[in-house]
């Protein structure tokens, strides 16, 4: 769809104004030879005062030396409250303990810190010389003006569309990947930033290899919004994920990934190669939004209100003929009916982009390697509109519409959708009513309120909600061709193999066989490889009808 | 009795999400089994001449479709809640009126 033009230059202007933020590390870390000032942020991991002797400095005067590191980049930092002739840019008495005060706070508590200072020479060390310290709660101000929100709802309406259609739009967010609109929704709702538990939007994804699940991450949600990627298998570990003793001081805890990423969002890939007990660690943080801990004489709680999105492979195990589809999901272990009944949207598909999407998949892949998107007026087009939703998804995160007047529409929707067998299948239910069920439907319709930019809630709304619960639902329920999958069968040659075996089951050449159906060399060899279909010494084939039988036998053997 | 704002926001949305859904499923049906269908929704439908399909068929073409049929099947209370009818419910899809046919 294309967009007018006039949406477009407000949206660049309005991108114009607003400045990079620093939310991490890295830049202070990379500016270690310049002295200009600079800013970044992180969490205290260490801290340590030290007396200064020296006569240049004043009576009495102290170093606070502690480290802030963002998980990646850990810099070294030091304020003092020394005179000039020591050393540039003390601080009063005061200014120092206030500062201390914060950073015991941010290693305690796991609060993220803003820094501002610059890099000076002390002795033969290098150091950043901090000015000042913040507290960053995470959940960031917006830097979008109410004005400039009126006027861009205003020209949506204006042009007949609304925020979340441009959002999904192939020119704006997802220029870089192809998707179905429904999956683009939900990662839209997983980009709200969380204030509250009850704000948490939770997604699992299970879908084929080689679905662009990773590019997902790094070329749509990454360029938007913070998204701290959790490492596969053993990568990923529970003080990792959690936080640890720390080595440097028993009274406190590092901060593990979950706490560091708190308001914003972590994405699990792979999650079917973590070990189970790391998702029963999960399960207070996905419903609590905090984690606790008790190690040695420590007893601590850390916020984690955050989004997670699960992204995998169905289990090996998985057998269609004896198990339901939501075995699928069995990935999650002996925690799988918990963690899937703190999901809010699952989708379990073969094919994220839908089986008539392979021409643009293909586009966006070759325009990824020709680098369309890197210095062309597409790539800056692109760098606008992410630029522009950051702002505008940190603004709508924090409107807060209320559910109350339409509950009734929201009740009875739901109560139908929970009343039919395929829903109560789905979530095994064992009692009358899912209240958490329940409660991330109508979060859903709130959430859907908050992209489209809407203080109150509207039957659109709701609708929307109805059509992305409906569908993930549909998808855990309906079949799922995991053996053939798991052989590295996709649903094109799926697809592919099913006409040549209704049009041409034997007896035809090749080019015979390509009057009837269109196909590449590439995937009759790789069908001939899977031995689904036989060559003739005669130059003709046969399509072998059991094949999909056989594949599935194999599989179950495995 | 008039009705109230959010019975009435209810009845656009049964209308304009529900409706066509109920439709697609009604015309999926043959007429016989459609016949029998729709007269029970409707609850108390009488014999109507020789031919009560045909019958049918012309009342639903008179009234331009099938929505009295669903007005009959749904209570929608005052303060906007709504329930289905279970034929209509069972008629609508699998999941809800959202999931694919």
């Amino acid at each position: 769809m294309e967009i007018d033009n006039e949406i477009f230059e407000f949206v660049k202007v309005c991108s114009e104004s607003f400045i990079e933020r620093a939310t991490d590390m890295k830049f202070v870390h990379n500016c270690k030879i310049f002295p200009d000032m600079v800013e970044g942020s992180g969490f205290c991991i260490k801290i340590d005062t030290k007396a200064i002797n020296n006569k240049d400095a004043g009576k009495d005067r102290v170093f606070l030396e502690f480290v802030v590191s963002d998980g990646e980049y850990s810099v070294k930092c030091m304020a003092h409250n020394a005179e000039e002739d020591y050393l540039v840019s003390g601080i009063s008495n005061d200014e120092l303990a206030n500062m201390l005060e914060t950073l015991t706070v941010s290693q305690k508590e796991g609060k993220r810190v803003e820094v501002k200072g610059h890099h000076v020479n002390h002795g033969r060390n290098r150091v950043f010389l901090v000015d000042a310290v913040f507290i960053d709660d995470g959940f960031k101000e917006s830097q979008m003006s109410i004005k400039q929100f009126k006027a861009f709802k205003t020209l949506c309406k204006k042009y007949k569309t609304n925020p979340l259609n441009l959002m999904i739009n192939d020119k704006t967010l997802w220029a870089e990947l192809y998707a179905k609109d429904y999956l683009k929704k939900a990662i839209m709702l997983y980009t709200l930033s969380p204030s509250k538990k009850q704000d948490m939007i939770h997604i699992g994804i299970v879908s084929s290899h080689g679905e662009g699940k990773d590019h997902l991450i790094e070329r749509v949600i990454q360029p938007i919004l913070p998204c701290r990627r959790a490492g596969s298998g053993k990568m990923a570990t529970i003080p990792g994920l959690f936080g640890a003793m720390s080595g440097d001081d028993l009274n406190a805890i590092e901060i593990g990934l979950l706490p560091k990423m708190n308001h914003e969002r972590v994405a699990i890939s792979e999650f079917q190669t973590w070990n189970e007990d790391t998702f029963g660690e999960l399960m207070n943080m996905m419903a609590n939004g905090k984690i606790e801990m008790q190690k040695g004489a420590l007893d601590i709680e850390r916020e984690t209100t955050l989004n997670l999105l699960f992204l995998g492979n169905p289990p090996a195990h998985y057998d269609e003929d004896k198990h339901e589809k939501r075995i699928m999901l069995d990935a999650f272990g002996k925690y799988t009916l918990q963690i899937l009944s703190r999901l809010s949207l699952i989708f379990t598909q073969l094919t994220l982009a839908g089986d008539d999407a392979q021409h643009k998949i293909r586009e966006a892949i070759v325009s990824a390697m020709d680098g369309d998107f890197e210095n062309t007026d597409a790539a800056e087009s692109i760098r606008v509109w992410r630029k522009f939703f950051r702002e505008y998804l940190r603004y709508v995160s924090r409107l807060t519409p209320k559910l109350k007047k339409r509950i009734a529409l929201i009740n009875s929707i739901y109560d139908d959708i929970e009343g039919r067998p395929h829903f109560q299948d789905a979530f095994c239910m064992r009692k009358n009513t899912d209240n958490r069920k329940y409660q991330e439907f109508a979060n859903l319709v709130r959430a859907f309120a908050r992209l489209y930019g809407d203080e109150e809630i509207k039957t659109d709304h709701v609708f929307e909600a109805q059509s992305i619960f409906e569908k993930s639902l549909q998808t855990l329920t309906e079949e799922f061709p995991i053996k053939t999958m798991l052989a590295g069968v996709n649903q094109k040659l799926i697809d592919l193999y099913e006409k040549l075996l209704s049009k041409c089951p034997a007896g035809y050449t090749k080019n015979e066989m390509r009057e009837m159906v269109k196909f590449s060399n590439d995937d009759f060899d790789t069908l001939i490889n899977l031995q689904a279909i036989t060559p003739f010494d005669d130059g003709t084939y046969f399509i072998n009808s059991g094949w999909q039988d056989k594949l599935e036998g194999d599989s179950k053997n495995e | 009795m008039n009705e109230t704002s959010e019975q009435l926001e209810t009845w656009e949305y049964l209308r304009t999400y529900y409706y066509p859904r109920f439709v697609n499923g009604m015309t999926r049906l043959t007429w016989a089994n459609r016949f029998d269908v729709l007269k029970m929704i409707h609850g108390e439908w009488e014999p109507r001449g020789e031919d009560p399909v045909k019958a049918m068929i012309e009342y639903v073409r008179k009234h331009g479709g099938y929505f009295e049929f669903f007005c009959r099947g749904v209570d929608v209370l005052e303060n906007g809640s709504f329930k289905l009818q279970h034929l209509v419910s069972a008629h609508l899809g699998d999941i809800g009126i959202c999931d694919d046919i």
